[in-house]
């Protein structure tokens, strides 16, 4: 009776539709709301079309030239062409910032050739002499080279500028010179914090965890409350909390002063160590947690069983209890590593410039310059290390889902 | 009359691979009390779930009361289950488990109250209905179970080894409670179990499935007295099976040569065509004697005390027979034996079975692919 | 209980250094806050320590201004529409992924993890950059739209929780008994379930009322929430009115962990080991 089993199996797929259909909806309000705005926002650290969509002839005229040969005359006129065209400085502005970014002058150059250029009459009949009696940059090639690299409509220009390397007019990556580079430092630091911070988790969380775990109800009880009650309390509030312990006229400043073991105050904010001690103190609790929750579920029987065959304390630490509690301990380091990558208040207010890493340049590019590419580009970068670690979680530990573990 | 269940031609796979229940066909009669029985993985708890519509049959169809039942979903079938592990809301007190189903078909909730102490009188619980699940015992959770399944007027009831979390007194106890509820509310129970103490006390019919099919389906009397095959003779209590040769058949009788010598005169228990032959008899159908006498009744198999062991109000006596195969028997504890003492063992014919089948056959062969 | 595994490893001597350092720890953890809540009750706008006069000034002045009242009725119907939407989205999801064994489970997962894995600061940027295309940013509905992104995995992950501990036996015994699947979610799992649920309404609430990042982007001046507000005003450190609003949301959130804790006691759910083989 085939079509018993055909049935069947509809059957078993409507039920699995009907649930799936309690998924769809976070899926596509997640889809919405969160994931494609991502993956837009990631998108335009690829995309160039500003230039190519102000400057059309110039694009089509420079598009067969390579750097090295002469430049084909009809450029200029497409150049005339298309900036006459501009009726208003705004049409001209998105391409101007852009080919501004990647060759300093190029807005100006622009915008005043632009204004120049309509008051003259007929600057067609001969374009190239025109521009360049206009401004002596028109003659320079990499005036013209920059337009070409910028036309689009795609472009590495800023992911490259983002790990401070740039595409030499000739099509060759180069490093920017040190004096220029402004992005590697804050890469690093972004990590050094991160890692710092990582593993003071686990040097003061794991014991932490291991006292609650072995503590009796009570005390564990006590030590949860003390565990969790920061970790409720607003991030904010335990922000200023610790700007206030190590402000110049801070707690710890005032007892210090008070007790005259120092004769000025201390200057203990604005640098790598608030920072690090505020973070371990926002984050430690996310380390604890899955600790904690792991470390209760493991039998004293394990390690007497691993004494009784001969094998000492730290063997038996080492080959017995570390693994059991391994998944305890990877939750704990990426919950702890990922969200300290992402940082970006905590260094804001109580680090100083050494220490805002690529959060707050990605800030600094959306909210200041407004350079959307080059805040793209940081962003990229940050998330692909993100996502690096947690696929190399999601790989260790064979669980996609982050939990704290059950209490 | 129409059977209250039937199964026709089902087979059940999960995987689309292996078929768990092969071509089963199975009627159950109204009222009846049917237990299916077997070896665990043989597709006991699968029968069960695709009657309550749990599961789907990959083929064939299932009718209750004529009607066919298998596109039917589970909350329409009026069929109660209790559950291995009794399954009890534990949010909600023992009152308001068992008015559950029928609030849910909306009865008022004067009816409510009646049909619940109704209820609980009947597994004699009157006092717990405030409880919840967790305040309560094993054998009270059990009952309360019962009671909720049976409080709507089900026209069927299934368990599935409802008693295999309980401790054997607790067991005993509740199997006679479980079937004299079957008596008076008369309506079809099938139950499984794996136990076939169990099982032959509390059932009009016995099913004993394995690997996916049913090998036999009887009373109790006669699954002990006349098994089908050589499986059911070993799973059902306990039973010697001796090898040997058939040397001659007819009028169905077999007779065996065994291999040490002496042959035993059988009843012929299929029309298998080999010369191998697996003679079934029970311990308790054996008499054994000192010395080596011809008594000339039935069977007689002369051999040497192996081993005895003390049970109490029998003995059971282990013998290695000429030819070395080993015979139990099980007799009164009045005359004591000593190991390595000749003795003579015999039985008479209508008391033994010869297959030609030995109980490992493969009757299902379960790695087949499913056509669908 | 009271043992666990190693004890008996440790001497006595490495056990009382452990013991110190939990006190230390301990004090680490809650005495920056404990330093700082009492500040607002102070009479003088300068740190003094001890605090010789206490008054309710700081909070007069809180809620006299009103910016500072805004940005607390801001972040209370932000926090609690945020967190009815993920409730409702986290739940029918966790559910699904219970009931349904499909094939892409992880790949699900990895997706509605998403907003706890990117950086906030992506997160708000993103949003920020695709509101602001159809001209919602500065708009309450975006900044109630994005917390229930950021808050709905931690729904899903609380309830996925209660739910690997719920008997599915039980749906069965309640369609065996007549209740169609609606009926038997809301009289069945949805009890049971409930102290999960609930846990992770007040994760989800905790989640939106934490946020600087997303409400500093998203957020106009009409919708500023406290910590953006308390943010804004980061740069005097000692500007006591902040100290208040602090000492505010320090009750909330004690408010939060003694309902957690509650929860916690009704869990009526067995512990994992004894249901996990019998669901299917
Ligand atoms: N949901 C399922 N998915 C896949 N295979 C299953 C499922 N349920 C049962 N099986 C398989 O079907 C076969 C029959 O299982 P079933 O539970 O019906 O046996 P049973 O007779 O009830 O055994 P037991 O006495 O141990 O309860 C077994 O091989 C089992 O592994
Ligand atoms: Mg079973």
């Amino acid at each position: 009776m085939p079509n018993i089993a055909r049935d069947q199996a509809r059957s078993e797929r409507a039920a699995k539709f009907r649930a799936l259909m309690l998924v769809v909806p976070i899926l596509l309000f997640l889809l919405v709301v969160f994931i494609g705005p991502v993956v837009k926002l990631l998108s335009r650290s690829v995309d160039d079309r500003d230039v190519a969509s102000a400057l059309p002839q110039t694009a089509q005229a420079l598009a067969e030239w390579r750097w090295g040969t002469p430049l084909p005359d009809a450029a200029y006129g497409a150049m005339v062409g298309d900036l006459r065209a501009a009726s208003t400085p705004a049409n001209l502005a998105p391409a101007a910032g852009r080919l501004n970014y990647s060759l300093p002058g190029m807005r100006a150059l622009l915008m005043t050739t632009r204004t120049k250029l309509q008051a003259l009459d007929r600057p067609e009949a001969d374009p190239k002499s025109i521009l360049i009696s206009l401004s002596a940059k028109w003659a320079e090639p990499a005036t013209w080279a920059n337009i070409r690299q910028a036309a689009g409509p795609i472009t590495d220009f800023y992911l490259l500028t983002a790990v401070d390397l740039k595409r030499d007019f000739d099509g060759s990556i180069a490093r920017v010179p040190p004096s220029q580079s402004s992005f590697l430092p804050s890469i690093r630091t972004t990590f050094v914090i991160a890692f710092t911070v990582t593993l003071l988790a686990i040097v003061f969380g794991f014991p932490f965890a291991y006292l609650m775990a072995s503590a009796t109800e009570r005390v564990a009880g006590i030590m949860m409350f003390v565990v969790l009650l920061p970790f409720l309390t607003a991030t904010m509030v335990r922000i200023l909390a610790w700007g206030i312990l190590l402000g110049r006229e801070g707690v710890i400043n005032y007892g210090l002063l008070s007790s005259g073991l120092v004769d000025g105050p201390l200057d203990l904010l604005y640098n790598r160590t608030a920072v690090n001690i505020a973070l371990l103190h926002i984050f430690v609790p996310y380390m604890i947690l899955p600790l904690y929750s792991v470390m209760k579920t493991v039998p004293l029987s394990h390690m007497r069983a691993a004494a009784s065959l001969g094998a000492p304390p730290f063997t038996a630490f080492r080959r017995v209890y570390l693994p059991q509690i391994a998944p305890g301990l990877a939750a704990g380091s990426l919950l702890v590593f990922i969200q300290c990558l992402g940082v970006f208040v905590v260094p804001a207010i109580l680090g100083g410039a050494q220490e805002q890493g690529l959060p707050s340049l990605i800030a600094h590019y959306v909210n200041k310059t407004l350079n959307w590419g080059l805040a793209a580009a940081l962003s990229v970068i940050l998330l692909v290390s993100v996502y690096l670690v947690y696929w190399l979680f999601v790989t260790l530990t064979k669980s996609a889902s982050l939990s704290l573990g059950t209490r | 009359m129409k059977p209250s269940v039937e199964f026709r031609n089902i087979s059940k796979s999960y995987d689309n691979q292996t078929l768990v229940i092969r071509d089963l066909n199975l009627s159950i009669e109204r009222g009846e009390f049917l237990t299916l029985l077997g070896p665990s993985g043989s597709g006991k708890t699968t029968a069960l779930m695709m009657l309550a519509g749990f599961e789907m049959p990959t083929t064939g169809e299932i009718f209750v009361e004529g009607q066919p039942y298998s596109a039917l979903p589970a909350h329409k079938r009026d069929i109660g289950v209790v559950f291995q592990n009794y399954a009890l809301f534990p949010h909600m007190s023992v009152a308001e488990n068992i008015a559950f189903p029928l609030q849910v078909r909306g009865h008022g909730p004067k009816d409510l109250d009646r049909r619940v102490k109704a209820a609980l009188d009947m597994v004699r619980l009157p006092e717990i209905s405030a409880r919840k699940p967790a305040q309560l015992s094993g054998g009270q959770q059990q009952r309360v179970a019962l009671a909720r399944a049976l409080v709507y007027e089900p026209k069927i009831v299934l368990m599935d080894e409802p008693l295999g979390a309980l401790d054997r007194q607790l067991r005993e106890e509740m199997q006679i409670e479980i079937k004299s509820i079957h008596a008076r509310v008369g309506v079809t129970f099938v139950y499984v179990t794996h136990d076939q103490g169990e099982a032959l006390t509390m059932s009009d019919r016995v099913a004993i499935f394995r690997k996916g099919v049913i090998e036999q389906i009887a009373d109790p009397q006669t699954l002990y007295d006349r098994p089908c095959n050589a499986f059911v003779a070993t799973f059902i209590g306990d039973s010697n099976l001796l090898r040997g040769t058939i040397v001659g058949r007819g009028g169905g009788q077999a007779t065996v040569a065994m291999p040490g010598g002496g042959t035993l005169d059988a009843r012929a228990g299929d029309n298998g065509a080999g010369k191998d032959a697996y003679v079934s008899v029970r311990p308790e159908k054996i008499d054994v004697s000192a010395g080596c006498i011809d008594r000339g009744v039935g069977n007689i198999l002369a051999g040497t005390v192996d081993k005895t062991v003390f049970f109490g109000d029998h003995v059971k006596v282990s013998i290695r027979l000429e030819g070395g195969q080993l015979l139990a028997v099980k007799t009164g504890t009045t005359e004591p034996y000593k190991n390595g003492q000749t003795v003579t063992a015999s039985w008479r014919a209508e008391d033994c079975v010869a297959f030609t089948a030995p109980p490992t056959r493969d009757t299902a062969v379960v790695e087949t692919t499913v056509q669908v | 209980m009271t043992q666990r595994a190693m004890t008996s490893a440790l001497s006595l001597a490495n056990r009382a250094a452990l013991g110190i350092f939990g006190v230390m720890f301990c004090i680490y953890l809650l005495g920056p806050i404990l330093a700082f809540i009492p500040m607002s009750f102070n009479d003088v706008a300068l740190l003094h320590y001890p605090i010789e006069r206490f008054s309710l000034r700081w909070y007069s002045n809180l809620v006299a201004s009103s910016e500072w009242r805004l940005a607390l009725l801001n972040s209370v119907v932000v926090a609690t529409s945020a967190t009815v939407l993920a409730t409702i989205l986290g739940v029918c999801a966790a559910f699904g992924l219970w009931r349904g064994r499909f094939r892409g489970h992880s790949i699900i997962m990895v997706v509605i993890m998403t907003p706890m894995i990117v950086p906030s600061v992506i997160g708000a940027i993103s949003m920020y950059f695709s509101f602001a295309e159809i001209g919602m940013d500065y708009t309450y509905s975006a900044l109630i739209l994005a917390h229930t992104a950021m808050a709905a995995p931690i729904v899903v992950v609380t309830v996925s929780a209660v739910l690997a501990r719920f008997d599915g036996n039980l749906l069965r015994a309640a369609a065996s008994l007549g209740a169609d699947p609606l009926l038997a979610f809301r009289k069945v799992t949805l009890p049971l379930i409930m102290p999960g649920v609930v846990s992770g309404a007040v994760f989800a609430f905790a989640i939106s009322l934490d946020d600087v990042v997303v409400a500093l982007f998203l957020a106009g001046p009409d919708q500023r929430t406290l910590p953006v507000q308390m943010y804004m005003r980061s740069t005097d450190l000692f500007d006591l009115a902040t100290a208040a609003a602090a000492a505010m949301m320090f009750i909330v959130a004690v408010a939060m962990m003694i309902f957690l804790e509650l929860l916690r006691r009704r869990d009526r759910l067995a512990p994992v080991a004894k249901a996990a083989d019998s669901r299917r």
